[in-house]
């Protein structure tokens, strides 16, 4: 589901979890690489994907 | 992971070999047996080369390719080296192969050069093997790399694991085994996000908007530019005092000038707390005058205004009684001072109706009520002050005694100093050094809080930008939308920079209570291994009530090393069986390969360890020279063995002849040193 583009309705507390899952979900699937690359990218539209 | 079965093909001095590892769960050890120069550093390098396609040889690095058989070859021929490893990891039995294929270029060329390379990993399911994707991947998961050293080590430097310039190593190694590695990234990671949308937010928006975010980030890198210097500059202040710790340890060792120094020394204490008692003082008088200073100046201009009002009263002038006619002259003149009408008429009644009102108590209390009330108060009032007051000059009294006392003790130092010279040329040079370095180091303190208030106002700056971004409306919904994917980047890297400091402090105490644990296990002396709060691994000594640092020997840096070791594998092994559900924080079963582990212990502390090494992890295998292994090694772990291979080295003549070495199960007479 995504979130709602009024910027006057705080960011739910679901949604940061999400975002919070779906990182820490990128930086593990890294964690072997000593410079993760693409992980910025990765966390950058995840973030698009559930704020939009 | 759970190491089943090594072959080595080809690699350096090994033909065709391989190696069984003990899987027992009291039976735990393999042991591999070798004279220096066998084989033994080869065979821990098979590990990494497998794994990472890396090796780390003394003699000729680059030649990985067995000598006697490229010396053997024809120049069309393909020479394949190759080392496999069979595991079990989570349930799984996988075959990982790395395959290098060499080619002479001259007949007598014997490094080779490469023209192939593969990494394979397959998995067995059910009697099937099938290739895993990504193989390479796939096994610096299994073991990453950056660990490779605590579990692939070299007994030969693993002393320095708790050595001064090994302490970083030591930070690493506890983040990324406990999880905190990807709490990092993904805080850094977030940051960088919400950057860009910051970013993209500014390109979307207004010119204002945009240069808003220009300066904040301007400023912030102007303070990122300051942090950096600060840093230099206490890495050079700390620099200078070691320097100056080391001229005052020669003045202390030097028969002429122990004494003077030792004076100088205990001079320089009772100096330090001296300027700390004066900066205390000084904090105290600034707080009174900003809490209670008021007093000093309000006092007397209350004072003055009680008296007037007295003076006003004793002429009749304040009386409610006078303000009663006043208002009564007003309301016969039907004329108000503001020039509105107080006649009787409907019109202006309830102008009338108000100032007949304020007649009476209501003005008494108001005015002549407060008049009386400041003049009785003003005794109070000035008691105050004289308590305020009082208590700023006992402070200052105290203060510049301090003072004084700090110009004496300043006086005798120097003194001791100008005695110190005279003790001939090369105590004067060491006092001139002293005293440079000292300035230097005054000098670099100064830098130091200036950069600091620079921060200070660079960050105080950035916060106003911030606001003001804040502040900021913007129309457009794609400015609105990049400003809220902003805002959600910054909250989760919030949340996690807090489950980060949190679990830090976890994993550190975790850490030290196994560590401290691990290393009374094995230690001999009255000594403890602790984790601190920097994550450095320190030895200590109870003196008295005092806790010291103590100089380590190389035997226990070895043996703190061992426990830290120690103590990672096994927290990674309880986290891993207690199957938590958490997102950065699983831990892992890992096996120890050790390469002479016993290096420079005598046997007292050859036998600590011995007895702990096969617990400190689920498998563990051991390289060892046969003079490590005899005696207090051989009965505590022969018992714990139920693999051993003695390798069997001949180096041959190099012309029709090369190194080689065989590993077998049975001990054979001209093994070992």
């Amino acid at each position: 589901m995504n979130e709602s583009t009024d910027e006057n309705v705080p960011l739910s507390d679901e949604k940061i979890t999400t975002i919070q899952e779906r990182t820490l979900k990128i930086e593990k699937s890294k964690l072997h690489m000593t410079i993760p690359q693409g992980a910025i990218n990765e966390i950058e539209q995840v973030i698009r994907e559930e704020i939009n | 992971m759970e190491l089943i079965r090594l072959r080595l093909q080809n690699f350096r001095q090994f033909r065709d070999e391989s190696i069984e590892f003990a899987r027992g769960d009291k039976k735990n050890v393999t042991v591999v047996h070798g004279s220096n120069g066998a084989g033994k550093t080869t065979l821990l390098n098979a590990f990494t080369w497998l794994f990472y396609g890396e090796v780390s040889f003394d003699t000729r690095p680059d030649r990985l390719v067995n000598e006697g058989v490229i010396a053997d070859a024809s120049l069309e021929d393909k020479i394949s080296v190759v080392v496999g490893l069979k595991f079990n990891h989570e349930n799984k039995t996988y075959l990982a192969k790395r395959e290098s294929t060499y080619q002479k270029q001259t007949d007598d060329d014997l490094d080779g050069v490469r023209v192939d390379h593969d990494v394979t990993l397959d998995r067995k399911s059910g009697a099937n093997w099938s290739p895993v994707n990504n193989p390479q991947d796939m096994l610096t998961q299994i073991v990453p790399e950056r660990l490779s050293e605590l579990f692939f080590f070299d007994g030969e430097d693993i002393d320095n694991l708790a050595g001064i310039d090994n302490q970083d190593q030591i930070r690493k190694a506890i983040e990324n085994i406990m999880g905190l590695t990807i709490l990092e990234r993904a805080v850094k990671h977030l940051g960088d996000a919400a950057k860009r949308f910051e970013k993209e937010a500014g390109d979307l928006g207004s010119d204002e908007y945009k240069q808003l975010i220009q300066d904040k980030n301007e400023i912030k890198e102007e303070a990122e530019e300051l942090e950096r210097k600060k840093v230099d500059k206490i890495n050079a202040k700390d620099q200078l005092e070691r320097e100056i710790d080391d001229i005052k340890m020669k003045l202390r060792s030097r028969p002429g000038t122990a004494e003077l120094q030792r004076e100088r020394e205990e001079l320089e204490e009772d100096l330090k707390e001296e300027k700390s008692e004066i900066n205390q003082l000084t904090k105290e008088l600034a707080d009174i005058v900003g809490e209670r200073g008021f007093a000093s100046v309000a006092v007397p201009l209350i004072r003055e205004t009680a008296e007037d009002l007295n003076e006003l009263r004793k002429e009749g002038v304040i009386p409610s009684e006078l303000s009663d006619s006043y208002l009564d002259d007003l309301l016969n003149a039907e004329m108000c001072l503001c020039g509105r009408s107080l006649s009787d008429d409907v019109e202006h009644r309830e102008y009338r109706n108000i100032v007949e009102e304020l007649k009476g108590d209501g003005v008494a209390d108001g005015v002549e009520g407060s008049a009386l009330r400041i003049i009785h108060d003003i005794d109070r009032f000035t008691e105050y002050q004289q308590s305020v007051s009082k208590n700023i000059e006992t402070k200052m009294e105290e203060r510049s005694k301090s003072r004084t006392n700090k110009e004496k003790l300043e006086e005798k130092i120097s003194e001791v100093g100008r005695k110190l010279e005279s003790e001939g040329e090369s105590a004067r040079e060491l006092e001139d050094t002293l005293e440079n370095k000292n300035d230097e180091r005054d000098n670099k303190i100064r830098e130091i809080q200036d950069i600091e208030n620079k921060i200070k106002t660079k960050k105080s700056r950035i916060e106003d930008k911030k606001e003001e971004i804040s502040k900021k409306e913007d129309e457009r919904q794609e400015t609105k939308l990049a400003k809220r994917r902003q805002e959600g980047a910054k909250r989760v890297q919030s949340t996690l920079e807090n489950s980060f400091y949190q679990l830090k402090d976890t994993v550190r105490k975790m850490s030290n209570k196994r560590v401290n644990e691990k290393f009374g296990q094995i230690a001999t002396k009255d000594l403890t291994a602790k984790i601190n709060q920097d994550f450095e691994l320190k030895i200590t000594q109870t003196v008295g009530n005092d806790e010291v640092e103590v100089d380590k020997s190389t035997g226990e840096r070895q043996i703190a090393s061992l426990a830290f070791i120690g103590s990672l594998v096994s927290i990674a092994r309880d986290r891993y069986e207690q199957d938590t559900d958490s997102d950065y924080f699983e831990g892992g079963i890992y096996p120890l390969v050790m390469d002479s582990p016993f290096g420079a212990l005598d046997k007292s502390h050859r036998r600590q360890i011995s007895k702990v090494i096969p617990t400190l992890a689920n498998q563990v295998i051991v390289f060892a020279t046969d003079s490590q292994w005899e005696g207090p090694v051989e009965q505590e772990m022969s018992r714990r063995a139920a693999q051993q291979y003695w390798l069997n080295f001949e180096p041959g003549d190099g012309s029709t002849t090369y190194p080689k070495t065989q590993l077998q199960a049975e001990k054979l007479t001209a093994g070992g040193d």
